[in-house]
């Protein structure tokens, strides 16, 4: 018996072994994959004049998905940019408004009704030319839910659009299933792939987006002004010029022959770009590495604010937090200008509201006319005592046998520090009792979001607030999925789209009316009443908005980026003065 | 004659290596109840780990993903990580799976463990063999000099320049070495492993990792080699061999050496599995693409399977270090053989 039980463990270990060779030799393939080589030899035109010299961009990583669908990783979408052009058949312009990208002649808006009509003459960075098959095939590739899914894609397409017509080579018609305020940005930005680039290899048992997630996702082809030359896996992505690009909307053409985007350490990240081994380093928060590119001679910076905010995110039907009395008390507790001194030194700036200041919504006259909470004692009394709550002995605000005592959770050390800076003595200066627990972002999320899979235990509810921030994408903001009262799932059943877990009629009906707005002036409107309605009701304290700061060397010039137009657009532009 | 001596030659090796050959199968026999016992404490451990993948995966309120999108993420996942198999499922599947070469999908790379694992250990490897190599080779050397000229200038200096380098964290060290090395004289690439432009030398870029490496483990083994040394030194049979009148580098390379290696097989063994782990500050500095990096977002991102898998073949090679310090006793200590086959 023993002998019978040491044959099979040596037959077991000798299995595991040659599964090791195998699986050896399948990683030296996998080796040679992942330095991805694009040589392509293309035949210049001969009326293009050939751009010159390299800018090196430093990154905090890549994923190497570089086709839409997968991933939502930014770094990744700047090299979708450069590749497929900064949008599909729309795109945002340096002024954050749509245009009709520089494949598209023109298009008609007929409602329900979209018809584009193509450029002739545009070409793939491989010399294919670009007809309106292409744009077929782009949206049948996203359109196909189950294919898709089966490898880990997404697509929002089947929610808004019925179909795609070709009427001729250079003409296509989408129908929308149903229309949106943001719609244009959900439809027609998707990047155009290239139908022979897919093809040409795919084997016929696999369907396409199975053979782009298994060969081709980190060799994507476009017709955007770079195209993808080399993707070493967690070190860099280097492109260079198409000589087939036309221009960007704008008809703005590189005159940088390579761009290498590298990834590098957020410790040695200034080091990078002061000593000249990198040229841009985008989107900078760091009060010390803005302070010593300033002091370069070398180098400048353009800034703007976040598009986005730092926030406390109340469970607003939870304990005490449900009340609106309490959230506006902690609001008037909270000291955010000394939050900021503390957090992020001199570059950031309060908010009031869920808002963007880049949203072209939120005028300067606007912001002004909302609440500004301001840490202020007699104003945490006023609200609070208007609603019957009062200190008890131990100079804790009760009511009801509840007490303000809050439980806040954060996922780093340094809002724990800025936490505790403000609010301590907090219970003799406001009659309310922070308790700050930093915990682990992961587990902080599943309480966040109340819905665990693995060993957090959401069924006991522990915190009333959450540290977090928000970013936005595009120009428009539709609030339905995050802040209507249908998203709010029961806790502990499925992950809540609506966090906050905010539920008010008149917020939703703003929420479907900015939805369903067909001009700005009604948007608009919607939009502001809303963020009113939140600046009362504080569902969520804002904390702040960085000031960010793309840093780059003076040798770059017309490099101009904002918090929608990055420096993966602003580049098409830019020129290199040695 | 010739035939006989070269018989009896052959039969004599026979005779000393079939207990070896017993010894060493019976270690590797051992080895496979430990490695399932520890891949089911892993296994157990990282399935109660908090923390729901999925939610750091995609943000649920992410407003570029519509609701259609987050359920199907949610569905593939789920289906595609084995979310729903009970423990022991999940623990079978692995073990199948890992015979064909199949170790998971990772929700971070969203791929197949398999496909980029290799070459991140590759990565990590590469550094540390180039650090440990050096390392051994500077504290042999150095460690035998320092015990046989103990107290001297030479020892002292060593002595100091070890407490230093075991007090100085790594981090600290690759700081240092980029502010001088690199920020200040300029005379190697902060960061990376090659250059996208192939302009400057790729052995440049190992210098600093490799330097920062060499140092941690140097002061350590300097220590551990001149104490061995030490202690060999005062036994009687080191004793003996001067008094027969053997020339004092005979006396410290072939008697006293060989029996100091000892401890330092000792310590071999346990470099083996380093030899293939990543540091994760040494690489987040010097943006190494190396398994440290991976790790750090594994563990973060509650990348369940590349930590199973990770851990899994760190404690195999854990295993083989044994077995190999094992194997260099028996082989350096005729004593261990023969206890080896009682």
């Amino acid at each position: 018996m023993k002998k019978l039980l040491a044959l099979t463990l040596v037959l077991g270990l000798s299995l595991s072994l040659g599964a090791c060779t195998r699986e050896v030799e399948k990683i030296v393939e996998v080796e040679k994959e992942v330095e991805v080589e694009v040589e392509v030899e293309v035949e210049v035109p001969v009326d293009v004049v050939e751009p010159e010299g390299t800018v090196r961009v430093g990154n905090t990583s890549f994923n190497g998905q570089f086709f839409d669908g997968w991933g939502n990783s930014s770094y990744d979408n700047n090299i979708r940019k450069l590749v497929f052009g900064n949008g599909g058949l729309l795109c945002i312009g340096e002024d954050a408004k749509y245009h009709a990208n520089f494949m598209v002649e023109s298009y008609e808006d007929n409602g329900m009704e979209f018809i584009f009509h193509l450029k002739q003459g545009i070409q793939y960075s491989t010399g294919e030319e670009f007809t309106a098959d292409d744009v077929i095939y782009t949206y049948a590739f996203y359109m196909d839910v189950e294919a898709l899914t089966a490898v880990g894609s997404s697509t929002s397409l089947p929610e808004y659009l019925e179909s795609v017509e070709k009427i001729d080579e250079y003409t296509v018609k989408f129908n929308l299933k149903e229309r949106i305020y943001t719609t244009l940005g959900t439809v027609f930005t998707y990047y155009i792939i290239s139908e022979d680039q897919i093809e040409e290899f795919r084997p016929a048992d696999i369907t396409p987006q199975q053979h782009v997630y298994d060969s081709l996702l980190s060799q994507p082809v476009g017709m955007g002004p770079y195209k993808l030359e080399q993707y070493a896996e967690g070190q860099f992505v280097k492109l260079t010029w198409n000589p087939y690009y036309k221009g960007n909307y704008a008809g703005d053409v590189p005159s940088i022959r390579n761009v290498v985007v590298r990834v590098v350490s957020d410790v040695t990240d200034i080091d990078e770009l002061l000593t000249n081994n990198i040229d841009i380093l985008a989107g900078i928060v760091d009060e010390d590495k803005i302070d010593a590119a300033k002091d370069s001679a070398g180098h400048t910076f353009n800034n703007y604010d976040r598009h986005g905010y730092g926030h406390i995110t109340f469970h607003n039907d939870f304990d005490v937090t449900k009340y609106k009395e309490v959230r506006k008390a902690i609001a008037y507790a909270t000291d955010r200008r000394a939050f900021i001194a503390d957090f992020l030194g001199s570059y950031g700036r309060p908010v009031q509201g869920p808002y963007s200041t880049n949203f072209s919504m939120v005028t300067p006259e606007f912001e002004a006319s909302l609440i500004n909470y301001q840490a202020d004692a007699d104003k945490v009394a006023e609200v609070l005592e208007a609603e019957g709550w009062a200190k008890g002995d131990d100079g804790i605000y009760a009511k009801n046998g509840e007490k303000l005592i809050i439980n806040v959770a954060c996922g780093t050390k340094s809002w724990k520090d800025s936490f505790a800076l403000i609010w301590e003595g907090s219970v003799e200066e406001y009659g309310i009792q922070f308790n700050v627990h930093h915990i682990d972002f992961a587990v902080l999320l599943d309480h966040y979001y109340g819905f665990s899979t693995y060993g957090t235990d959401v069924s006991e509810r522990k915190y009333h607030a959450f540290a977090l921030a928000t970013s936005f994408n595009g120009p428009d903001f539709d609030g339905y999925a995050n802040w209507h009262s249908d998203k709010v799932y029961d806790f502990g059943a499925q992950a809540s789209n609506n966090s906050s877990r905010f539920e008010d009629a008149q917020a939703d009906e703003y929420l479907m009316n900015m939805r369903q707005a067909t001009t700005y002036e009604v948007y608009e409107e919607n939009y502001q009443a809303w963020v009113t309605l939140m600046n009362d009701n504080m569902p969520l304290i804002p904390m702040y908005s960085n000031d960010y700061h793309d840093l780059y060397s003076s040798k770059l010039e017309n490099l101009n980026t904002g918090p929608i137009w990055g420096w993966a657009d602003g580049i098409v532009k830019a020129t290199l003065n040695d | 004659m010739e035939e006989t001596k070269f018989t009896n030659r052959i039969m004599r090796i026979i005779d000393t290596s079939i207990p070896f050959l017993k010894y060493l199968v019976k270690r590797l026999l051992l080895m496979i109840p430990v490695i399932i016992i520890i891949s089911l404490l892993i296994f157990f451990m990282i399935q109660n780990m908090p923390g729901n993948e999925l939610n750091m995966f995609f943000n649920p309120e992410d407003p570029s993903l519509t609701e259609l999108q987050k359920q199907m993420l949610t569905e593939y996942w789920t289906e595609k990580l084995g979310l729903n198999d009970p423990f022991f499922v999940k623990w079978g599947k692995w073990w199948l799976n890992m015979f064909q070469g199949d170790f998971g999908i990772s929700i971070t790379k969203q791929k197949p463990v398999a496909d980029f694992v290799g070459e991140a250990i590759m990565n990590s490897f590469r550094l540390n063999i180039s650090g440990f190599i050096l390392a051994f080779l500077i504290s042999i050397v150095v460690g035998v000099k320092s015990a046989v000229k103990r107290f001297s200038k030479f020892d002292n200096f060593w002595t100091v320049f070890s407490i230093i380098g075991i007090s100085l964290p790594g981090f600290f060290m690759s700081i240092l070495l980029v502010f001088a090395f690199s920020v200040n004289l300029g005379w190697t690439p902060i960061s990376g492993m090659q250059d996208p432009m192939n302009e400057t030398p790729a052995i440049l870029y190992y210098i600093l990792p490799v330097t920062v490496i060499t140092l941690s483990s140097l002061a350590s083994l300097i220590r551990y080699v001149r104490n061995a040394m030490l202690e060999v030194l005062k036994q009687d049979y080191i004793r003996t061999a001067r008094s027969k009148g053997l020339k004092e580098k005979v006396v410290i390379y072939r008697h006293a050496f060989r029996n100091a290696l000892i401890p330092v097989i000792t310590l071999v063994g346990f470099y083996i599995p380093l030899l293939f782990g990543g540091s994760i500050v040494l690489e987040r500095i010097f943006v190494w693409p190396g398994i440290g990096l991976l790790m750090n977002a594994a563990y973060t991102g509650r990348d369940r399977a590349l930590m199973i898998t990770m851990l899994i073949f760190y404690s195999f090679l854990t295993l083989l270090g044994n077995l190999f310090m094992d194997i260099g006793y028996a082989l350096a200590d005729p004593r261990v053989r023969e206890g080896g086959e009682r």
